[in-house]
This record gives C-alpha cells, structure tokens and sequence, in this order.
C-alpha cells in the first residue's frame, strides 16, 4: 500500500541508516558513544554494541577498541580548580566617621547577632529587594495583625464597644486585604486572627479598668554619649499603656516565637528592656516620663491558647536592673564601635545567629563557617 | 577453620523446575543468585521472552541486564573447556556437545528477542500492561507519566481547589475548621500528602460514604454519634459521677496537711466540689489537681506523710485520679474521632479534586501505574481476557527486593502468578515463582513496603504450590562474601538483643552471617558518640567582638573520619586482603541519610586531599557555588540590585575584599553598578568588574541561561581584554605559560590523568609534564569540549 501511495518501504530507512553508517565507519577514527547514565539510572550498550563488542573479541580484538578516556579527562579538567583559596570570615572595620550614630532597638537586636548585617544595611547601604509577587509569608501576618490591633486601640483608646470583637474582625479583613482572597490564607490564617481577635478583646476587656491612656505603635528616642559623639537611640513601641497608678507598660505583640529570658537578660532581645529605657527618660512623643511597671510579651498565634502574657522580667526589682543593664551594656556596645579598630564580625556567635538574614550569602557564610575549623 | 561451600546453596535456587523463596543477607551474592537462574531457565529451554524479571530500581534492572549480557558474550566466545566448567557450576552437570552450542547461541537468542529480555521495575511492567490494555484498564491510550515533581504540583492546585471549596460552607468547610484549629498550613500539606500515600485503603473504607465511615469510626471508638467534648464534661461533672463523700473528707484532710502542695490540691478539690453549676467551667482547674501541665498523672498527688497517715485519703484521690483519667480518655476519643472524620473528607475532597486533575490531563502517578494494573487484572470478565494475552508470554516471574514490595505490588504478582498454578490454566511446562528478598533490609517503610508481606506471601506461593504438586523450595542464603568474619560477627551481636532483633527478624530466627572471606582480618572499632559543645557562658551584654565556629558535632566527627582516612593514607595502611596498600578507593564511609553530615564530610574529606565522589543528592540552590551563579543572574537581569551586586563582586568571579567593596559602596551617590562604571578608572579591580560583567549584561540578552554560565564557568571562556588584567597571567613563575593538552602517553596508558598543580610559589598551576613523566603537548588553549557545547 505504502507502494501505491509512492511511499519507500519502510525497510529503505533501516539500509540507508545502515549504509550510512557503514560509510562513517570506514573513517580514519571513529568514535562510538553511549550516556552510561540516564536520569541517575546506569543504561544497557544497545544489541548492537554487544555484538560488536562479542564479535570483536571473538576475533580476538579485545581491547582494541579503546575506551575513550581522553573527553572525559578534559571534561574533569574543567572542573579542576587550580588553587584553593580560603575565604576568611569577613571583618570590615571602616573609618569611625562611616559607622551609624543612630539605630533602632531592633537593628540593636541585629548589632548583637550579626554586626556585618549593620555594616551592610546601614555603612555600606545594601538593602534586599522585595521579591515580586511572592506569596505572603510568616512576616506579612505578623504585619496583617499589627496593623489590625493597631487600628483597633486606636479607634478605641478608652472603653471597649458592645461589638469589640466584630470591630476588630472588621479591622482585621481591611488589614489582610486582598491576601484573604488567598485559599491558603483564608483557611489557615483567618481562622487563626479570629481566635486571636476573640482572646484579644477578652483580656483587654479586663485590662482597660485599671489603664489611664493607651498609646499605640509610639515613637521614641533616647540620646546616648558615645566617645566619638552623641549616638541616637530609637524606637517605636507596639503598645505603651499607662496604668492609673502612673507606672507604665510596654507590650510587644509577638505572632511568632517570644524571646526567652535568658536571651533578653544576655542583651540578644535587648527591644523591651531599651524601649523601658526611652520611656524612662521620657523619650516617647507626649509620654511623660515615668517608672516602668511591666514588660509584657503578647504572644498571638491563635493556637492552644490562642494569646498569652508572657514577661521576661519576673518582679519590679528584676525589671529595673534590666532596664540599667540594657542601657550600660547599649553604651558600651557604642564605646566599643566607635573604636575603627573594631570590626563587624558575621555571625560571631553561631548559636545567636538571627533566624533569617539578608547579608549571610555577602558575608560568605558558609564558605568560612565550617572551614575555618579544620586548618590551624 | 574451613570456608563453609556456598555454592551448593546457590545452586539449589537455579533449580529451574522448582519455585523458590531466598532469603539472602547482605553480601551473599543475591544478584547472582537471580542472573544465575536466569541463566539456568534459559539453559533449560525458557525462550528469553517468557521470562519476567522485577526489580526495584531502575538502576537493578541495568545492573542485572548488563550482567547476563556479559556472562552470555562470554559463554559465546568461551572454549570449550572454560564454558562447561561454568555451565557446571551452574547447573551441577557436566553439560554435553548440543548443550555447549545451545550456551553459545544464547547470546543472539537474548538479542534477538523483540523488546529484549523483561528485566525491568514493577512500575514499568505495569506501566507496559496498561499501554497494551488501556481500554480493558480505562486509562486513556495516550497517558503520560507524572514525575513526582508535577504530581507535587497537581497536589497543589488540588489543595488551593479543595480550601476554595471549603469557603462555599457545608459540610467541608466545618471539616476545614476542625483540622485548622489543630494543625498549621505546612503540617495540613504534611498530612495530606501521607493521607495520599493510603489511597487504596483510603476509598476501602469510604466505600460506603463518610456518615457509615464516621459511625464505623465511632464504634471502634467507643464513641457514639453526635457526642460532643462537652457532652463529656458535662458528663463528668454531674452530681455523684464520682465518690463525693469521701472525695470531701480526704480534700479536708488535705487542706490540713502542712504540706502546701497538699493544700494547693484540697482547696482545689474543695472549690470544685463545693459548686455544682461551675463545675463544667471549673474542670480545667480541677484537673490541675491531678495533672501536670502536660496532662500526666501526678506521681504522687499526697504528700508522702499524708499518704502513709490517711490511707482511705489515698484511696479516694487515687480513685477520683483514675475516674479522670478515664474522662481523659473519652475526651481524646471524641477529638481523635472529630479530627479523623474531618481529615478524612478533606482527604477524600483532596484525593477527588487531584484524580480529575490527572483525568482531564491524561495523567498517571506511580502509584496509579500498579494500582490499575492490580485492577486491570481482578477486573472480572477482562481479567481472563488479558492474562490469557499474557499467559502465552510469562512462564517464570523473578522479584528482587521482595522485602520492599508493598502490598498493591504484590497483589500484581499475585494475579499474574496465580494462573501458574491453576489446574487447568497450566501447560505441560513448568511454571515457576522466584523471590530473593531479605526482610531484615527493608528500607521502603516510607513506600509501604511491608516485610511481613515477603513471609506471607512466601507461605502463600507455598501453599499453591504444593496444591498444584509442583516443586517448592526455600534457600536462605547467609555465606557473606562482601564481608570479613569481624564485621559480621559485630553485626550478629547487635542483634542478639532482643530490642535490636525485634524491628528485623520478623520470623523470630536468630540473626547469622557466616563469612566465606574465612581468615581475612578484620577489625570492627566503636567510636564514643560526640557529644555537642556546650557554648562558652555569655556575660550579659558582652559585646560581639570574638568569632566563633559552630563546633557542631557532626563538623567534628567528619573531620575525625577524614583525618583518620588521611592517616592510613599517609602512612601506608596494608589492605591484608590485597596485599598492598590501602587506597582511598577501599574505603566505603556508610551513612543512615543523605543530610548535613554528609556535605561536612565530603569537605573535609576534600580538605584533607582524599579524593572523594561528591555529595550525590543535595538541594542545589543551598550550595554556594549555585547561589553564586544565581546571583550572579539576578544581577544580570536587574542590574540595580544593590546587595546581589555587591554579593556578585565578593564572590569568586571577582573576588572584591572588604575594603575595596567599602571604597566603592560606601557614600555613593546612585545604584552600585552607576557608582561601579563611573568609578571604572580609579581601580584595576573597578576596571575588571565593570568590564566583565557589562560584557555579560551585553551578552545575557541574547544567549540563552545554560550557555551564559557554561561561558562564566568554563576555563575556555574567551578572554578579551580581561586577560591582561587578571592575576594569573601577568607574573608566572613556569613561563612560557602553556596550558596542558593532555599527555603524549596513550591516555589510558597514564595512571594519573593529566592534572597540573600549582610546582612552585607563583606559578600559575601549568606545568609541561604530566605526572606519569610523559611530556605535556601545547597547543592551543581552548579545549575542544567548550566548542562543541556550544553547537
């Protein structure tokens, strides 16, 4: 039929390819190749090369047919480093002039977990982009449900309406926004704010009876000398409340994990204990100065409990060394730095390191972490 | 002592007329065992075709072919006298003239056969099944396969689809509420994917829809339908559920007690019994009377004085302790049945919204592959049809790797081997079943395999078997050839204890490895485990001025290996089994799971200058070559990136150091790069930087991804001005500098290829001999293999 149609049989194809094989055969050198490996898998010679191979040695060609090891030498040599360079761990120390005489208390928080950070962002002004469309992560729910309880204590800064809770949902859908359109969001994380919404309107129901003035997402300083001149402090507070008896409280809403207290006492969370100190000193816009009473972390996950208080400062007395001890070990940290012989080391304390950073791929982290160890 | 004969044994398992059960330890030469019954049933008179063989992996399948293959080139060029030898160790006969020539042709019969021999995957057989029966399995006749990266992805729409759906209400959406209140996003996905695993059993037990489903499960429970966590409460606090009267007399006797826990406790009990109508919202609180924090009983809910003075106090706190325990448990029952019956048709609601996924693309997963398969062949009135299509092609079906075939699997193998052994479906040829499997290996827990499916299955053949007065035999295989007396002796004694042994010998045998290396030394040394570091105690605020290293305990321990290997090394080890010296390719390091220990311990293998296979699984965006070239084309594509800039020029394509990314990024007016090509002419190294990589941006628009980092990586790349700047080049202390081509030496003939290191200080790491003496042939400097990259 093939025929018919003027089609060649099929059997023309098989000779042809023969033929032309057969023709590149007879030339002076001829290489025959095969992957070995296909996805990870060794393969099997194809029938014809086991024949080949067979009838070769039969013949008593073994071997003659070399093995071609010569492209894979030069494939290996492209992956041959000619020498080995170690990386060490980087230790900028610029001009004193260069370094920040301002900072907030959480790039504090980065001073002490990673000082190379600082230098990056704030000496060097490298900044990571947002990336473009990402899927809203851990950090934009914790900004989804600031923003929400933000809104709310400042609608109601004295008594708390009939409705809270539905004003507080209400609040909370705008500051998720269009994120909510997310089936992901929707399922896991809303459920979670109500949780949060409905604990939240409970325990500051309790607590507005005893409280004279809120204040919320306050901003703050707190100017410290330093030996190559005043170095600025600042802050800006989730919530600082003002108690009838005049002391007041800092909280902190934590949606995520809270410090522990050693690591706030060590100065690694240092972001309580150095807002105490502003608030102290009267550092907050339009709160006078006055005696901390508490430091407070709201721990918000909408969990099993959905919210708690948890302080890192066990009494009064506790609370007012912190406070001493942050704003000392603050300035010698500034003491330290304004030293151009100081470096901003990456990283110093592995166990401390922060969770995530931007600046550990610049730092070159993983080229000197390990290593470093091994050699002297 | 006498080196036990292991080929008798072996040759009990090539009876071609039996079917047969191994059990084959470690090391005792499984895969001969199954390429030599290949053999023999070929030998005997099997055409190639009928011969069915299922691996595990693709990679045993290659590796069995290729070894048949070659014993049969072999056998086709053997003399005589070779050739019968080993046709006698094979078959424990001395084979005849017909026989010899029979042997050789085998070879061209193996070629010869359409498709080649059946050695190949579970998977791929079914998959075969289903492409020659789709119809008869109603799948569409051109289905694809899904890796499990776009079943991944199918998986994930499916979800997005199912959660949308939830939103609409209904029954789902309070599933929905049920799961979230307990799990977070990445644990719902985690569960999902396991529940998806279960898929079989999963429609098993919703065959009757989920109100039978969840009543089923209320039985098994003990639950009762519609019973609520309060109900439970509600139900523990009524009125004289427990022993009031005595409960009150020992809260008394409690809140006497000087011990303040004791007191604690009464007046707990006290408040709580005193007010009937706030007991159910007291009950959290009255538990703590009983409970710790994490909900275990008290060891002891007295004081020991008071106990050893009140005895009936005792009785009747420990009484009431055991009536909330009991509530305890009926309060888990009503979540654990909640929670399952909700996962359960989110899962179901999943598992639906996935499969139409794969319906409407023509798609199929693994699991699909053997699970329609296993359905093609029960079907009723198609199955008959289809195994006699294949009834005329398969008379011997070998498995490898029994122990790893789960359940579905081997109801495949079931199907198909049943026949066998069928009065009338079977022939006047013998028909047999092989299995070579070693429950103690089974890794494939994850994949459900199941080991006790291998001695189960291994019953039930031999039921059949001896039903259908065929021939049954059973071979356990424990001669060692991989390993030395030492070894396998240290192995036995971990399993001498009954916890060790329990996981692995399902049949409850003793463990036992004999080795056949008899005499080889051996030597077996435990390391004591290390222990973590602890950190140096912090002083509050102690500025962060010392670096410090991780010292985790896997650096260590990889380095202790490496250094360990680098000492044999050094020092001339002898391999006594070889006789010579050890070699870095003797040494095998073996560990529980590809993870960090891993990386730590190819480095500092690698650091140590042993030369090492690489890490042969590892997530390539966490290596920091590959986050390099990715930054590398970040920049690329938006060039005002500033940090992936500046993460580009410390790198080693260029190499910046502190001081000179400072110089440039320090007050600058605009993005890097403007500050980069503006201050070109300050610094060699400015000029190089800006120059390479404008070139690179000049080229990224028109080249695609793979051929831009081939040039970045290649040695060959071609160097434009860029050469007189760099380093290397300028001061080398071998001139006249010329890149090696490869020795003149035949390469094969050269032991060492031709790597050139760095002979002196200085010296740009070219030398003009090889290390096997030969002399180093220049000639040009671009190797031939970039140019043919690039087509």
């Amino acid at each position: 039929m093939r025929q018919e149609f003027g089609l060649p049989p099929p059997e023309r194809r098989v000779g042809v390819a023969a033929h032309d094989f057969a023709q590149a055969l007879g030339a002076r050198s001829v290489v025959l190749t095969r992957a070995t490996r296909v996805e990870g898998a060794p393969t099997v010679p194809s029938r014809w090369l086991l024949r080949l191979d067979t009838v070769l040695r039969a013949a008593g060609l073994e071997g003659r047919l070399g093995a071609a090891v010569e492209p894979l030498g030069w494939q290996a040599r492209l992956d041959e480093a000619a020498e080995h360079i170690a990386v060490p761990p980087p230790e900028p120390r610029p001009p004193v002039a260069a370094r920040p005489r301002k900072l907030s208390v959480t790039q504090v928080e980065t001073w002490m977990r990673d000082p190379y950070a600082i230098y990056a962002r704030v000496i060097l002004r490298l900044a990571a982009l947002e990336p473009i469309d990402a899927d809203p992560g851990v950090a934009e729910r914790g900004n989804f449900i600031h923003a929400a309880l933000d809104n709310f204590v400042r609608a109601f800064p004295d008594a708390l309406p009939a409705d809270a809770e539905r004003q507080l949902l209400t609040l909370g859908a705008a500051a998720f926004g269009a994120a909510l359109d997310r089936p992901g969001v929707r399922a896991f994380w809303w459920p979670r704010f109500e949780r949060i919404a409905r604990w939240f309107v409970a325990f500051e129901g309790e607590r507005r009876g005893s409280l004279h003035e809120i204040r919320s997402e306050i901003k703050g300083r707190l100017m410290l000398d330093g030996p190559a001149g005043p170095f600025e402090l600042t802050a800006k507070a989730d919530r600082l409340d003002r108690q009838r008896d005049g002391g007041l409280v800092l909280i902190d809403y934590k949606t995520g994990l809270v410090p522990s207290a050693k690591d706030v006492e060590l100065g690694f969370s240092p972001q309580l204990p150095l807002e105490a100190a502003i608030a102290t000193g009267g550092g907050f816009a339009g709160v006078a100065a006055a005696p901390v009473a508490a430091l407070e972390y709201w721990r918000l996950t909408g969990g099993d409990p959905p919210g708690e208080v948890i302080a890192p400062a066990k009494d009064g007395g506790g609370l007012q060394a912190l406070v001493a001890e942050a704003l000392q070990g603050l300035s010698d940290l500034v003491a330290r730095f304004d030293d151009a012989h100081t470096p901003y080391r990456a990283v110093p304390r592995p166990e401390k390191a922060p969770r995530y950073s931007d600046y550990a791929h610049l730092a070159r982290v993983k080229e000197w972490s390990v290593a470093g160890e091994g050699g002297e | 002592m006498t080196t036990p004969d292991p080929n008798r044994r072996q040759r009990a398992a090539a009876d071609v007329e039996a079917s047969i059960w191994v059990a084959a330890s470690a090391g005792t030469g499984k895969t001969k065992v199954l390429t030599d019954r290949v053999l023999a049933l070929m030998l005997a008179g099997s055409a190639p075709s009928r011969i069915l063989c299922l691996t595990f992996t693709k990679a045993a399948a290659a590796e069995m072919a290729n070894r048949l293959n070659a014993r049969l080139s072999n056998w086709a060029t053997a003399k005589d006298g070779s050739l019968a030898q080993d046709l006698e160790g094979l078959t424990g006969a001395m084979p005849d003239a017909a026989m010899l020539d029979h042997a050789r042709r085998l070879l061209a019969r193996v070629l010869d056969t359409p498709g080649g021999m059946r050695i190949e995957t579970i998977h791929a057989f079914c998959q075969s099944l289903l492409r020659r029966f789709p119809i008869e399995a109603g799948v569409a006749p051109h289905f694809d396969v899904m890796d499990e990266r776009s079943a991944g992805e199918a998986l994930a729409a499916a979800r997005e689809e199912v959660l949308a759906a939830a939103r609409g209400g209904g029954t789902l959406a309070g599933a929905l509420a049920e799961v979230t209140r307990l799990v977070t996003e990445s644990g719902f996905d985690e569960i999902m994917s396991q529940l998806l695993l279960e898929r079989g059993r999963l429609h098993r037990v919703l065959a009757g829809g989920h109100a039978r489903f969840s009543a089923e499960l209320g039985r098994v429970l003990d639950v009762p339908p519609g019973t609520t966590d309060g109900d439970v409460v509600a139900g523990a606090c009524v009125i004289g559920a427990g022993d009031e009267a005595a409960l009150r007399l020992a809260a008394q006797a409690m809140l006497a007690s000087c011990g303040v826990r004791d007191q604690e406790r009464g007046a707990a009990i006290a408040a709580w019994l005193a007010d009937p109508p706030a007991r159910v919202a007291a009950f959290a609180d009255y538990l703590c009377a009983f409970f710790t924090q994490e909900g275990k009983p008290f060891q002891d809910i007295l004081s020991k004085g008071l106990a050893a003075k009140e005895p009936s106090v005792a009785a009747a706190v420990a009484a009431e302790a055991e009536r909330l325990a009991a509530v305890k448990r009926r309060r888990s029952a009503v979540a654990l049945h909640a929670a399952t019956a909700a996962l359960v048709r989110l899962g179901d609601a999943l598992l639906t919204a996935y499969e139409r996924h794969k319906e409407a693309r023509a798609l199929l997963d693994y699991d699909d592959l053997v699970l329609k398969a296993r359905d093609l062949l029960r079907r009723p009135g198609v199955a008959p049809w289809v195994l006699f299509k294949l009834d005329g092609g398969i008379d011997h079906i070998l498995i490898d790797e029994a122990q790893d075939t789960n359940p579905d699997q081997w109801e495949v193998v079931q199907a198909l081997a049943d026949e066998f052994f069928a009065g009338e479906g079977a022939r006047a040829v013998h028909r047999t079943v092989f299995a070579v499997g070693d429950a103690k290996q089974s890794i494939y827990s994850f994949q459900r395999a199941d080991p006790q499916a291998f001695l189960r299955m291994r019953d039930y053949f031999a039921a059949r078997v001896n039903a259908a007065r065929q021939r049954w035999g059973m071979v356990d295989l424990d001669i060692s050839f991989r390993s030395t007396a030492a070894v396998l002796r240290a192995v036995d004694a971990v399993f001498v204890r009954a916890e060790s042994s329990a996981g692995v010998a399902l049949d409850g045998a003793p463990i036992h490895h004999t080795a056949f290396r008899a005499g080889h030394a051996g030597l077996v040394e435990l390391w004591p485990p290390v222990e973590p570091e602890e950190p140096p105690e912090a002083r509050p605020w102690e500025p962060p001025l010392e670096q410090r290293h991780a010292r985790a305990p896997q650096a260590r321990l990889a380095l202790a290996i490496a250094g360990t290997v680098r000492h044999w090394l050094n020092t001339g080890e002898r391999l006594a089994a070889r006789d010579r010296r050890v070699q870095a390719g003797d040494i095998m390091v073996l560990v529980r799971r590809r993870g960090p220990f891993v990386v730590e311990l190819v480095r500092a293998l690698k650091q140590a200058d042993v030369p090492v296979a690489g890490v042969d699984r590892m997530l390539l965006a966490d290596q920091l070559a590959v986050q390099d070239m990715l930054a590398l084309g970040a920049f690329l594509l938006l060039p005002e990136d500033d940090l992936t800039l500046a993460t580009v020029l410390k790198g080693p394509l260029l190499g910046f150091d502190e001081k000179t990314l400072f110089d440039l990024a320090h007050g600058r007016q605009g993005s890097l790069w403007s500050e980069l090509r503006r201050r070109a002419g300050e610094q060699a190294g400015f000029a190089r930087a800006a120059q390479m990589l404008g070139s690179l941006l000049a080229r990224a628009d028109f080249v695609p991804p793979y051929e831009l980092f081939a040039e970045v990586l290649s040695p060959a790349r071609p160097r434009s001005s860029a050469t007189s700047t760099s380093a290397a080049a300028t001061k080398c202390a071998c001139s006249p500098c010329t890149a090696p081509r490869g020795c003149r030496r035949r390469s094969s003939s050269c032991p060492t290829p031709c790597r050139c290191r760095p002979s002196r200080p200085g010296c740009c790491g070219r030398r003009r001999t090889c290390r096997c003496g030969a002399r180093i042939r220049a000639g040009t400097r671009r190797l031939p293999s970039a140019r043919w990259r690039r087509r």
